[in-house]
């Protein structure tokens, strides 16, 4: 994944903390569609809507003034960029001060932004920004220009989008961040469930990067903080360190406050004794809140909402684990010593995403895809089905390929229950039943709707192995086995992050399969295939994000 | 009150016949050819030609061969007019263009095919026929006959009581033969419709039969007498019929002295049997009583079982004899004690179970 950040920085100003005539407005964009030979981000869109929620909770936006936009299409985007200028424009007509803050998280090139399949020109995006003439404005484009980790090695970076859109602003009152350099890549981390960037320029703005302590950060502070914490971050990863780069033209505007912590109903204090890396987290859903480096010496607030926490402090090869309810102090004295296990490799470095996946299914009507005669003879000699519908069990495992990114591939083997047939004699009644058993290579595509939501499919071709038992009038048993092609293809959705456990999913599926395997002695062959509901539980690791 | 619970006895059986599991009458046994005794067929009678058993859909699913230019199987059904007048018979045919394949229908299985219906050519298709039957009648003979060379396999025979032959034409058994259930004279080809003196046949639900004499009527000509003749099939009941005075061994079943060689018919339930006392005064006092009771009652003689019995005495069983030898031929009934040779000759149960033809004593028998 190659990730940019452009940011254009710009005065926030919160209703509380506006200078009176000043009016701000706030355009938020994700997309986690990628284009052609660009794999599907994960937390684009989060990352979108975690930017505007804090925005509203400690920019001093009201909630009317920020618009979130994700999934857009670049007519879509267009739409709201229009509108969005015409209320800044509208202000500036009425001799208000305006300030405006912008930001995208996606694909980007060096010369447009990707959404999907379509992109908008980046000349355009800048005319649409920059035509209402506001007094400050800040465009941040978290921008991915590859995206699959699984290529990440053998990619050559482009030209750098966000340091090629500097470039091209010559606008005064505006300032420019970029995630990365000209020539490095940007990073989402799965540990994170976050781009790298936005994740710490948005725990900078939650207070960890108010160096002053002055209760306000400061588009300056939240760039330092964010530069070092980045850096830190994915210094270890494959790709290598990234980067923040900041320029500015703030003239005359003062030291511009990106958030106010001090304005936050509830906060989490880090004594100034604290030392160690510090991940906190809300203790219920496991959701990560901040994740920062602290120094031994100054206080750290982290602007949080009111509730329960876990701070999780690293300490070389030990772990402080404190129960915090917000607003509090982390009081290392009451915290659990455990000794730190390093069980996984660090967020964000490269792994092939594998996958697991078990399923259950039942058959929606009569077996098989269509009317086949396999059945009407039985039905013709006097057999009548018995019981439930078809069952069947699953296994699957997918793995990531460099060269088919975000679309594993793999093998999967299925194992189908027909029901019985039966049919009355003056002995014990005759019984047929029949089993399917599908070895096969399985391919796959997956795609987050949000951060939980996803849905996916899969094709499977291979060999069926179909197994029939007569049991006759005297109880002898007689069995055959048939061979043939089999194909299905599957399509659900799931529900990930199961139990709060990363990579854990559980999927509603639906299945349409053909497998003409089995025959009689007439000739007749029967499709062991049909539709069938399940439901699946999958768990997968790694993974090119 | 004798009349009522025949009747009502009769009710009862016949509308248990072949019930299934879910209450649907079934007509024949062994419908799908599934129980073989060896390279026959258990509940079928090969009537003509061979058969063997030939593997269908799946070879553990068999049907029936037919093998040769000419053969024939044949199954009688106690289904009878109170279980319903419409049968649909079907069944999956494997028929080659030169064999020509029949369904036969003899309505009371006295012998008198009354429909017949042609099997055609057929890839293990299903086919079925509806059969309309005027009631009243007491069983039907399906056979099922193959002739030409060319290959024909059945499988899966299937016949159940339907309610689909309205409109169609029926199958009239007029006249009705002697021990056919009837309701009218003009039913009967005798002209006679009288109460049975046998087992009555299940659709004989007023308890008649038609008959060859009435005998309180006394209509016999030529020195004959009213007497029980011989059943014309299994699903018939043994008739009233003229026969000659004495001419009814010891053990037969006979309606008046007059019939009995032995000049004593000893009546008690149901029709009587011939016999050598009535009562223990016709043995000088000493036990008067039959020779077996076992499946049909046995004749009356002396001291039945004592082993008293002198040369020339009658007998019904070796253990009646001094000698321990009680000369004459086997006296073999079915279950309703009527004289049959094989099976065949016996009603089925009301679940289908063939009847059975069993020895049950010695027939006109005297002490060697």
């Amino acid at each position: 994944m190659i990730r940019f950040l452009l940011i254009l920085a710009v005065t926030l100003s919160s209703p509380a903390h506006a200078e009176p005539g000043v009016a701000a407005h706030a355009l938020v964009v994700g997309s986690n569609a990628g284009g052609p030979g660009q794999a599907e981000l994960r937390y684009a869109e989060d990352d979108a809507r975690r930017v505007g929620a804090l925005l509203t909770e400690l920019g001093g936006y009201a909630p009317a003034s920020v618009e979130i936009v994700t999934h857009p299409t670049p007519a879509s985007l267009r739409g709201s960029l229009d509108r969005f200028s015409q209320r800044v424009a509208a202000d500036v007509a009425a001799g208000k001060q305006t300030r405006v803050f912008f930001y995208y998280s996606g694909h980007a090139r060096a010369t447009a932004i990707d959404l999907g399949p379509e992109a908008l020109p980046l000349a355009e995006l800048r005319q649409k920004l920059f035509a209402s003439n506001a007094t400050l404005t800040v465009v941040v484009l978290d921008a991915c220009q590859s995206g699959a980790f699984s290529r990440v090695k053998g990619a050559q970076p482009t030209a750098d989008f966000s340091f090629n859109s500097r470039q091209s602003l010559d606008a005064k009152g505006v300032a420019v961040l970029a995630s990365s350099t000209g020539s490095e890549l940007s990073q989402e981390s799965e540990q994170l469930r976050s781009s790298y960037f936005t994740h710490h320029l948005l725990v900078g703005m939650r207070g960890a990067g108010d160096a002053n302590s002055d209760g306000q950060v400061s588009v300056d502070e939240a760039y330092r903080y964010a530069y070092h914490q980045t850096l830190l971050a994915t210094s270890a990863t494959a790709v290598g360190g990234q980067h923040v780069t900041l320029e500015v033209d703030l003239k005359g505007h003062g030291e511009v406050a990106l958030s106010y912590p001090r304005a936050a109903t509830a906060s989490i204090e880090l004594p100034a004794a604290l030392e160690g890396k510090v991940l906190v987290q809300l203790k219920r859903a496991k959701a990560v809140i901040a994740e920062t480096q602290k120094a031994r010496g100054a206080a750290v607030r982290i602007a949080v909402a009111p509730g329960d926490y876990e701070v999780l402090v690293r300490q070389g090869d030990r772990l402080l684990r404190c129960q915090v309810t917000a607003p509090g102090t982390v009081e290392v004295g009451r915290c659990s010593n455990e000794r730190y296990v390093d069980a996984t490799r660090k967020g964000g470095e490269f792994q092939p995403q594998w996958r697991l996946a078990v399923s259950a299914g039942v058959g929606l009507g009569e077996e098989g895809l269509g009317k086949d005669n396999f059945r009407d003879t039985l039905s013709n000699f006097g057999f009548t089905e018995e019981g439930a519908n078809p069952t069947a069990l699953s296994l699957q495992f997918t793995r990531d390929l460099p060269w088919l990114p975000g679309t594993p591939i793999g093998l999967g083997l299925a194992h189908k229950q027909s029901p019985s047939w039966s049919r009355e004699t003056d002995r014990a009644p005759l019984r047929f039943e029949w089993t399917t058993t599908t070895v096969g290579a399985v391919i796959r595509r997956d795609l987050h709707l949000t951060r939980r939501l996803m849905v996916g499919g899969d094709l499977l071709a291979g060999l069926g192995i179909g197994r029939t038992r007569f049991i006759d009038q005297d109880d002898v048993v007689k069995t055959e086995s048939f061979y043939g092609p089999s194909f299905a293809a599957t399509a659900g959705i799931g529900l990930d992050n199961l139990f709060t456990i990363d990579g854990l999913a559980l999927w509603w599926t639906y299945q349409m399969a053909y497998t003409p395997v089995i025959e009689n002695d007439l000739g007749e062959t029967h499709d062991s295939g049909g539709h069938m509901l399940g439901i699946s539980v999958s768990y997968s690791r790694g993974g090119s994000r | 009150m004798k009349r009522s619970i025949t009747l009502v006895t009769a009710l009862v059986a016949a509308s248990q016949l072949g019930a299934t599991d879910c209450g649907q009458v079934q007509v024949i046994k062994d419908p799908g050819f599934d129980v073989w005794c060896g390279e026959s067929l258990c509940s079928w009678k090969l009537v003509r030609g061979d058969i063997d058993r030939v593997g269908t859909w799946h070879e553990g699913d068999s049907g029936v061969g037919f093998l040769g230019d000419d053969t024939a199987i044949q199954q009688v059904s106690p289904v009878n007019s109170t279980n319903g007048v419409c049968i649909r018979f079907s069944m999956v045919a494997d028929v080659a263009e030169n064999a020509e394949v029949f369904l036969d229908i003899d309505v009371e299985a006295d012998g008198t095919i009354e429909r017949s219906e042609r099997i055609g050519t057929s890839n293990w298709q299903p086919v079925s026929f509806l059969i309309h039957i005027a009631p009243p009648y007491d069983g039907i003979r399906f056979e099922l006959a193959k002739q030409g060379t060319g290959n024909a396999v059945l499988a899966n025979i299937g016949a159940e009581i339907s309610t689909e032959c309205t409109g169609l034409p029926q199958i009239a058994v007029e006249p009705r033969p002697n021990g056919a259930a009837c309701n009218d004279l003009i039913e009967c080809a005798s002209g006679l419709c009288v109460a049975s003196a046998t087992t009555l046949p299940p659709a004989a639900v007023f308890g008649r039969v038609c008959g060859g004499c009435d005998p309180a009527a006394d209509a016999c000509t030529g020195g004959e007498i009213c007497g029980i003749g011989p059943a014309l099939s299994p699903v018939l009941a043994a008739p009233l019929t003229c026969v000659a005075p004495a001419s009814a061994e010891l053990s037969e079943q006979c309606l008046s002295d007059a019939e009995c060689a032995s000049g004593t018919c000893a009546i008690g339930t149901g029709p009587g049997v011939c016999s050598s006392c009535k009562t223990d005064a016709d043995c000088g006092g000493q036990a008067c009583g039959p020779a077996w009771l076992a499946g049909s009652r046995g004749p009356n003689v002396c001291r039945p079982g004592a082993g008293a019995g002198a040369t020339g005495a009658a007998c019904g069983a070796d253990g009646d004899c001094a000698s321990g030898t009680c000369a004459g031929s086997d006296r073999k009934t079915c279950n309703d004690g009527r004289p049959c040779e094989t099976d065949a000759n016996c009603p089925a149960t009301s679940d289908l179970t063939p009847g059975t033809c069993s020895t049950v004593g010695i027939q006109g028998g005297t002490c060697s």
